[in-house]
């Protein structure tokens, strides 16, 4: 009964369906298995990467080493309140020297500039965005709605993020900075402890590229949204994560950081 | 006959005609699906454990048998033995803020967080330090030349069973290097762990760590995690190695470690 119903549904021509007995069905049958079975199997073992990641959603994976390329940025100038002075951002611009100084993590936004690859880890709960530079891992929560109560959470530099899927878009909500680390952001301005982020996580170019699109929001340093945009080139498989260890301890480093580079006569 | 025969070419003809397209049709939506979907990660598949989460230590989780070092070794804890007795008790990476590695990020109190993908699997601690990078697409160690040694080595996992085996080697010396029991992490050592979950709230982590120059025979030990709630989220450790206060009552720190 199998037989003759996928028999009748295949799209094969009246004439083939005509002349098939019983054995004729068979023959023919027995013909096209021994044809397509192996561009089956082909097909199947093509699919394999497909297959054995195929999971329990069908969102974009994110997952992989991620670096940036000379062409990646896209920044423009940030709207600053007018009561954002100069010594204003020198004195944000020294807090940072600080912060790389004394091998304190960097935080949002820097640690998403680095120069080492970022590898992003899509679970089913969180995607984890790891920094080779000395930075907390961001930890994004895509089970979960809303952020922790301010009287209960403590602020960190790369503050508390929520993502949900808007399609193949990736929409991250972060909230909860601090004003430590490295605090400058691309364009200008500085993170503070009333940021507001959102950003935007697209696979472009056939997932070979990752755009990420990032607003800012602080009534106390933006006349309006700051918005620029990154884009990352996927890593070749079997790139090894390194480590950018740092001992605040190191003399010979410290002087290097602090003392004016002597000019080239 | 003839009727037979002119079927079976008919059923050839279109055949042929299916072959190309199935192959055609399928393979670019495989590359996009490859680049663009589920192929580079993604979550475990369903017959795999899924270690993912937030796991932490509790008073009693900890089972460590004291190691058999060698003489070598045995002098250098003597020599940190004695830096603490004469007031050094502030361990050098965590006065100034070095990466505290491997195996002191898996044995202390913060829960450490894991993520699993099928490539891949991170740990995260939130102690001053590198995340895990444990690698499970089948790649090998990379050659010390093309690699810089880290604190928490380079790891590469595989599945037995239900059982996940990492083998980590490429350590530095550097950061925190004491091993539960006895002994350091050197650039010799190589630590193979086993992460098997014992029900879906208990993880149980066994690590055997050999290294010639510091154990006459492998050190093995093992700590059973607790899963926190779904609803945790992580802290961030924050280190001032700046700030001189905390330690100026404190005797002084550590030496470095031996390079």
């Amino acid at each position: 009964m199998l037989y003759d119903s996928v028999w009748q549904n295949m799209i094969i021509g009246s004439k083939v369906r005509r002349v098939a007995s019983s054995a004729m069905r068979l023959s023919v049958i027995t013909t096209l298995a021994l044809l397509i079975f192996p561009a089956f199997v082909f097909a199947q073992s093509s699919a394999s990467p497909l297959a054995k990641t195929q999971s329990n959603h069908e969102t974009p994976n994110l997952t992989g080493f991620w670096a940036l390329r000379f062409d990646s940025l896209n920044v423009p100038k940030a709207p600053l309140l007018p009561g954002i002075t100069q010594k204003i951002i020198d004195a944000h611009y020294q807090t940072d020297m600080h912060t790389v100084r004394w091998c304190q993590y960097v935080g949002m936004p820097y640690m998403m500039e680095s120069q080492s690859p970022l590898d992003i880890l899509q679970g089913k709960t969180q995607i984890v965005i790891v920094s080779e530079t000395p930075s907390a891992v961001r930890h994004i929560y895509t089970d979960r709605n809303s952020h922790p109560d301010p009287l209960t959470f403590d602020a960190v530099r790369n503050g508390n993020s929520i993502g949900h899927w808007e399609g193949d878009t990736l929409l991250v909500d972060t909230t909860g900075f601090n004003d430590q680390g490295y605090t400058t952001l691309p364009g200008g301005g500085f993170r503070t402890p009333t940021s507001h982020l959102k950003e935007r996580y697209r696979l472009v170019e056939d997932g070979k590229e990752l755009e990420v699109t990032f607003t800012w929001e602080d009534p106390k340093v933006f006349a309006k949204p700051h918005t620029y945009a990154f884009r990352y080139y996927r890593v070749p498989r079997g790139y090894n994560a390194g480590e950018d260890f740092c001992d605040s301890n190191d003399q010979e480093r410290s002087q290097f950081l602090t003392q004016p580079p002597l000019a080239v006569k | 006959m003839k009727r037979l025969f002119k079927g079976g070419a008919s059923a050839f003809a279109v055949a042929l005609a299916v072959v190309p397209l199935l192959f055609f049709t399928a393979r670019p939506r495989l590359v996009r699906a490859q680049n663009n979907r589920m192929a580079t990660g993604a979550a475990p598949a369903p017959s795999i454990p899924d270690f993912s989460g937030f796991w932490e230590l509790a008073y009693n989780s900890r089972h460590i048998t004291p190691a058999q070092l060698t003489p070598a070794a045995i002098a250098r804890d003597k020599k940190m033995a004695d830096e603490r007795a004469a007031g050094k008790v502030i361990v050098y990476a965590s006065r100034w803020c070095n990466f505290l590695g491997m195996p002191f990020i898996m044995g202390q109190s913060p829960p450490i967080n894991i993520v699993q993908t099928h490539d891949e699997i991170g740990i995260f601690s939130e102690q001053n330090s590198a995340p895990r990078h444990i690698y499970l697409d089948g790649r090998a160690h990379p050659d010390a030349d093309q690699f810089v040694a880290t604190t928490n080595g380079h790891s590469v996992g595989h599945w037995e069973g239900s059982e996940l085996v990492v083998d980590t080697t490429n350590f530095s010396p550097n950061g925190h290097p004491e091993i539960p029991g006895g002994g350091f992490r050197g650039t010799h050592s190589h630590l193979v762990e086993r992460f098997k979950l014992i029900d879906d709230q208990h993880l149980q982590i066994t690590f055997t760590w050999d290294d010639a120059t510091v154990f006459v025979k492998s050190q093995t030990y093992y700590f059973v995690y607790h899963k926190m709630p779904p609803d945790t989220y992580a802290f961030e450790d924050s280190c001032d190695a700046s700030d001189a206060a905390p330690y100026e009552n404190s005797g002084g720190v550590s030496d470095p470690p031996d390079q």
